[in-house]
């Protein structure tokens, strides 16, 4: 009888592990970057709001929201698949930076529990009057519309990326390996195109071209017109970073720890560039210089013509964060917290601020201030000047 | 330590088995389970013996019903006589036990399931590129997406039953009232509790259970020789039951015909 109940302490013991040690794994949360348009900041929080924060209130301390500030929940209702224990209406995870266009605030969104997605279109005119999302009448979407989502006619997969918008189209890719261009103003479906493997990164869109990778390795090139293939190019493993298009080039990572250089018009391969890890973020272009940023703790500024190293620099801790050019610095957050000040020219670090707070989103800088969303959902504003923190918002409970 | 090793050659065996993360947890389940063999094997073992042992056992607690210090030394007695650790079967599990979470711990860190599973992979990956290549990994097996709940209940069916099987096989059945409530308590919770669990859990984690608890049945199999305590009845007439002292039904061997009572 004793062994027994020793058996159940310690087989009660080894669930409590299980618990403990997280039966899933990391808890989805998002990372959205902030993009600024007419002098407000929009940016996706940890809880499933699209928050609009003006930069001049935050600084003067006022209580949210106030003059141009609103937060928009974004909500799943009557989901499929899900378990009985899980609620009827969920929060949406936003792992990508909203976009705007044309006065309206586009971001994808997705279900991490049903790998479900969906595309709003926001009027932030009318998020300012509190009226409840969607407003039809006011020029507001989501896509697919409620009418169609859940009753199995329509599998719109996870949006993990940014929707991309060129000329009056909003370009996404869904974990279901689907590439769909909607029609920005009313939200309908002008052309999808399925590829194989799942799609997790933003599409880059140029003229006429809009290519996009995916988890088997395939960047594809679609045309913008009706979405059919131009070319396609197999990297050897999959594709997690989100193209670039610069000039003639298509700048990429992939799980093969390259970063590849593609000619846009016919698919063919110009150089690559081996890393130490996965390339997981947007390479940024500046002139005839590409800036990487790796998982192997560095960042690194590469020739765009030779593929050749120019410098490089080690943060310490890997580097899931998209980079920012300030004239001529180079701004990057590392995993650990510390955002970096780079002289672009060189990778000499000029200055480094702590947060002390994970960064994974892109970071954004304007009028001389850095924009991090840390991992404890807090917007925090850094003067590159100087490295002083000039504020900090919490983005989470915004919405409910 | 034990986990980034696991963790590669889960991925890295997924690879070889055409991509197939499904074959590759029922390859690495039971090539773990024939790495702790010896240590399963001594665990049966020990409580095979002390199973042999609860006649002598009921008999002690009988007599020394009210003398609580004789009995402790006449039980120990037995048990030195009997050359018999009463945590013999214990120990073998905490040894097994960093190992099976560990290996749970890889399945749910290969399947990635989310963009931060993903990007916490990528420090856990060995430069191999078989290994880089193959991830994310293929999260579908057998019409199942490994990478979330299972929501057909067939997984928890299977989990649950076959932790009660092999449970039963080892439990053997009691006069002691006490001491049948215990094992009927853990006979079922256990199974329930994990069949509940497996509802939360991703389908892969119940998978890698399903083919544990199989080969766990199969060792017992072998070890017993048979099926064990599975068909034996879960309550003990009493042993005043002139059937000279003997309390406990053999485990069967091979499926037998029914006694018939003269």
């Amino acid at each position: 009888m004793k062994q027994g109940k020793i058996l159940l302490i310690l087989a009660l013991l080894c669930l409590l592990g299980l618990g403990v040690f997280g039966c899933r794994g990391t808890q989805p949360q998002g990372w959205s970057g902030a993009v600024a348009y007419d002098g407000i900041l929009y940016i996706g929080s940890m809880d499933g709001n699209i928050v609009a924060v003006n930069p001049s209130t935050r600084s003067q301390g006022l209580s949210f929201p106030a003059e141009g500030e609103w937060a928009c929940p974004v909500k799943f209702s009557g989901s499929r698949g899900q378990t009985a224990c899980a609620s009827a209406v969920a929060q949406g995870n936003i792992y990508g930076t909203p976009s705007v266009a044309e006065d309206f605030v586009y971001v994808g969104v997705c279900d991490s529990k049903t790998l479900e997605g969906k595309v709003f279109a926001i009027n932030p005119s009318v998020r300012i009057r509190g009226i409840d999302f969607p407003a039809w009448t006011e020029g507001e979407w989501i896509y697919p519309p409620p009418q169609i989502s859940g009753t199995g006619r329509t599998q719109f997969g996870a949006v993990v990326g940014t929707p991309v918008i060129a000329g009056d189209t909003v370009y996404v890719g869904t974990s279901e390996g689907k590439v769909y261009a909607l029609d920005a103003e009313k939200g309908y479906c002008k052309w999808q195109f399925e590829l194989e493997g799942k799609i997790w990164v933003s599409p880059a869109a140029q003229d006429d071209i809009v290519c996009i990778g995916n988890f088997d390795g395939e960047l594809c090139a679609l045309s913008t017109q009706d979405g059919h293939l131009l070319w396609k190019f197999e990297a050897p493993a999959a594709i997690a970073s989100s193209p670039v298009i610069c000039d003639d080039c298509v700048f990429f990572g992939s799980f093969d720890r390259c970063l590849y250089a593609i000619d846009v018009d016919s698919g063919e391969e110009k150089w690559k560039f081996q890393g130490g890890n996965w390339f997981w973020t947007c390479p940024l272009v500046d002139g005839d210089t590409v800036y990487a940023s790796c998982l192997d703790h560095k960042v690194y500024a590469i020739e765009v013509k030779t593929g050749k190293e120019l410098w490089q620099f080690d943060a310490g801790d890997p580097i899931a964060s998209a980079p920012v050019l300030v004239g001529d610095l180079l701004v990057v957050a590392s995993q650990s917290g510390e955002v970096y000040v780079l002289k672009a020219g060189s990778g000499e670090c000029e200055r480094s601020i702590s947060l002390g707070i994970p960064v994974l989103a892109p970071i954004y800088a304007r009028e001389g201030i850095v924009y991090a969303h840390a991992k404890d959902d807090f917007l925090y504003a850094v003067r590159l000047q100087t490295g002083e923190i000039v504020w900090k918002f919490s983005l989470a409970k915004r919405g409910w | 330590m034990i986990l980034d090793p696991l963790l590669n050659s889960l991925i890295a065996l997924s690879n070889v088995l055409f991509g197939n993360f499904g074959l590759a947890i029922i390859f690495l389940t039971i090539f773990v389970r024939l790495i702790l063999l010896p240590l399963t094997l001594r665990q049966l073992r020990s409580t095979k013996a002390m199973s042999a042992l609860q006649p002598k056992l009921q008999e002690l607690q009988k007599k020394y019903a009210r003398d609580k210090e004789k009995l402790q030394r006449e039980v120990a007695k037995l048990y030195k006589e009997g050359g018999i650790n009463p945590l013999g079967c214990v120990w073998p599990m905490l040894i097994q036990m960093p190992i099976w979470i560990a290996l749970y711990q890889s399945i749910i860190r290969a399947l990635a399931a989310t963009p931060e599973n993903l990007l916490d992979l990528s420090q856990h990956l060995y430069s191999w590129s078989m290994v880089s290549r193959a991830v994310p990994l293929n999260e579908n097996f057998l019409g199942l997406n490994l990478a979330q709940p299972d929501t057909t209940l067939i997984l928890a069916l299977l989990v649950g039953g076959t932790m009660w099987v092999q449970q039963k096989m080892v439990t053997a059945p009691a006069a002691d009232p006490q001491q049948r409530s215990m094992n009927n308590m853990t006979l079922l919770m256990m199974p329930l509790m994990f069949g509940f669990l497996v509802l939360q859990f991703p389908a892969g984690l119940a998978l890698y259970w399903v083919v544990s608890n199989i080969i766990g049945i199969a060792i017992q199999y072998f070890v017993s020789g048979g099926w064990g305590y599975l068909r034996a009845p879960s309550v003990l007439a009493p042993a005043a039951s002139g059937e000279g002292g003997k309390v406990l039904p053999k485990p069967q061997a091979k499926p037998t015909s029914k006694r018939v009572s003269k």
